[in-house]
């Protein structure tokens, strides 16, 4: 595991250079945030208080560490909040309607040396689960969106706000169909497994 | 702009149409469903576990009308126990149709029925794709066409046995990316350009990964460790490396190189240092982003898995070796894949580009 860390290190710094230093800093920043916060709900504390302050964390770093002008950061730092509540107001209620809290019936015989009164709330964890795994993606497409627009104004200041609105749709289309197939791939390998098992 | 707005109504009807009709639908089960009219709660016992866990542990009883088989709109009554943490069980609430097993004369929950739910998310995701003016119908295709050789492929694992399931892995994703890349890019020598570079930098970075666990014995790398135990480890390991990496690098050089094209468009006399450099700083820019999805998405699929072993009173080093090493093992050879496509796929685009003419 080591190696593997090793070269993706060096590979990271030599083709990115001084930006691969603030990307290993981004990456372990998230990695740190995250361990925090499984750490303090198995604790105990409230799971959504503390998924929620553990966010803003993550997105402030994601955001102010990326992008050097600073009203463009502002811009993408309130677009992701009010992403993350739309998010959540489309999905909470597709969870409960779902039921799709804790685990399936699939992972039965994996749980059987555990104690299952875990004393955590998995429905309130499963919200904690939509709002991380929503991060990564929300607050790199608002950073990409913000300054892609942000130069496009530099370069044409004569844009009318319309005008930019529609630019704003091209840049994130092209975004769209660059994160479909990596998060479409990763998907089907977490089916994979219990595929297998049939 | 008005013929948008029509065709979004169109698809929000089609959506509803469809999500009512498997509110119905529970003519096409074969075990019984019921709707659930009635909960009461019985009983609630408040327990400790040994790691000092507090949970409650809750009976209800619940009335509800079967609405298939032979003893339709008959009442049943029922029990059910859970947890109020809810990991494995759950609590019922009134107005939720719940499949039935039936044993004899006895009827047990199975499952609640979710079709209804995940029709009605997948109509969301494709109205909003529509208010979103998501021009790129080809990748919609591609996805389609991809999901059904996918299908194909776990078909025949399953009726075949499993030793073969690494050549199937290969044939497999190189069948992926090249529908992928035909159908988005078209029958070009833009796709065979894109195609090549795919194939090299998955190439490269798995028999990488492979050269350097070898090198350090496995150490850190848990492979029996895959769910259910999987055999044969090594092969399942793998082949979930391959598909993960292959997503991500086929979305990047997909972006590198369809910028570069239309450089090229613009600028009809670049250099190829000027195009390779271009290639570079624009895959620069995705590193980052693509390998914090895979950060997240390791972590969530797990984060139920990880709280129950540190409530049942492991460690965190032991926590995360058994639930988390896998997925970072998986997640650090995509991420040595996704640096590895910059300058593979710059190299590839900026050479056959150039010769070409506009």
């Amino acid at each position: 595991m080591l190696f593997l860390l090793g070269a993706f290190v060096v590979l990271l710094l030599i083709v990115a250079g001084s930006r691969g230093f603030s990307l290993l800093f981004g990456l372990s920043i998230n990695l740190v945030s995250i361990v925090a916060l499984l750490i303090l709900i198995a604790d105990g504390f409230n799971v959504l208080i503390t998924t929620s302050i553990i966010s803003l964390i993550i997105l402030i770093v994601a955001i102010y560490m990326n992008v050097e002008n600073a009203a463009t950061a502002n811009i993408a730092f309130k677009t992701s909040i009010l992403i993350v509540v739309i998010i959540l107001i489309i999905t909470v209620p597709l969870e409960f309607w779902a039921s799709a809290q804790g685990m399936g019936f699939e992972d039965q015989e994996e749980l059987e040396s555990f104690s299952l009164a875990a004393g955590v709330s998995f429905p309130q964890l499963a919200i904690a689960i939509i709002v991380v795994n929503s991060l990564g993606v929300i607050s790199e497409t608002s950073v990409a969106i913000s300054s892609g627009l942000n130069e496009i104004i530099l370069s044409k200041p004569t844009l009318t706000p319309k005008e930019v609105f529609s630019d704003g749709f091209s840049v994130g289309n092209k975004i769209l169909s660059t994160q479909t197939n990596t998060l479409l791939f990763n998907f089907s390998i977490v089916l994979f497994n219990e595929l297998f098992e049939l | 702009m008005k013929k948008n707005v029509i065709r979004i109504f169109a698809v929000i009807l089609a959506v509803l149409t469809v999500t009512i009709i498997t509110y119905f639908d529970s003519f096409l089960y074969k075990n019984p469903i019921i709707r659930i009219e009635q909960t009461q709660t019985i009983k609630k016992d408040k327990s400790t576990d040994e790691y000092k866990n507090t949970d409650t542990q809750i009976e209800q009883k619940l009335t509800g009308v079967f609405l298939n088989t032979n003893k339709r709109k008959q009442r049943l009554t029922l029990k059910n126990t859970y947890y109020q943490s809810q990991l494995l069980d759950q609590k019922y609430h009134v107005g939720q149709q719940v499949i039935l097993s039936k044993s004899g004369h006895h009827y047990s929950i199975k499952n609640v029925k979710r079709d209804t739910v995940i029709v009605f998310s997948l109509g969301l995701v494709i109205i909003l794709l529509f208010c979103m003016q998501f021009s790129r119908g080809k990748l919609l295709i591609s996805v389609l066409l991809n999901l059904l050789v996918y299908y194909g492929f776990v078909k025949l694992l399953i009726h075949n046995n499993t030793n073969l399931l690494l050549l199937m892995t290969v044939i497999t994703s190189l069948l992926i990316s090249g529908i992928a890349l035909l159908i988005i890019l078209g029958p070009n020598s833009d796709a065979l350009m894109a195609y090549l570079s795919t194939v090299s930098a998955t190439t490269l970075s798995i028999l990488l990964s492979i050269l350097l666990l070898k090198l350090s014995g496995n150490s850190g790398v848990h492979m029996e460790l895959t769910d259910f135990g999987l055999q044969p480890y090594f092969s399942v390991f793998y082949s979930q490396v391959i598909f993960s990496v292959l997503g991500v690098i086929l979305d990047e050089t997909m972006d590198i190189s369809s910028s570069l094209i239309e450089m090229k468009k613009e600028v009809n006399d670049v250099k190829e240092k000027v195009l390779f450099k271009a290639g570079i700083n624009i895959g620069r820019e995705l590193i980052g982003p693509l390998i914090n999805i895979l950060l997240f998405i390791v972590i969530a699929e797990h984060l139920n898995l990880i709280l129950l072993y540190l409530s049942n009173g492991n460690s965190i080093g032991y926590t995360f070796t058994m639930t988390l090493s896998l997925g970072f093992a998986q997640l650090l050879i995509s991420a040595i894949g996704i640096v590895l496509t910059v300058p593979i796929t710059s190299f590839i685009a900026s050479k056959i580009i150039t010769r070409r003419a506009y």
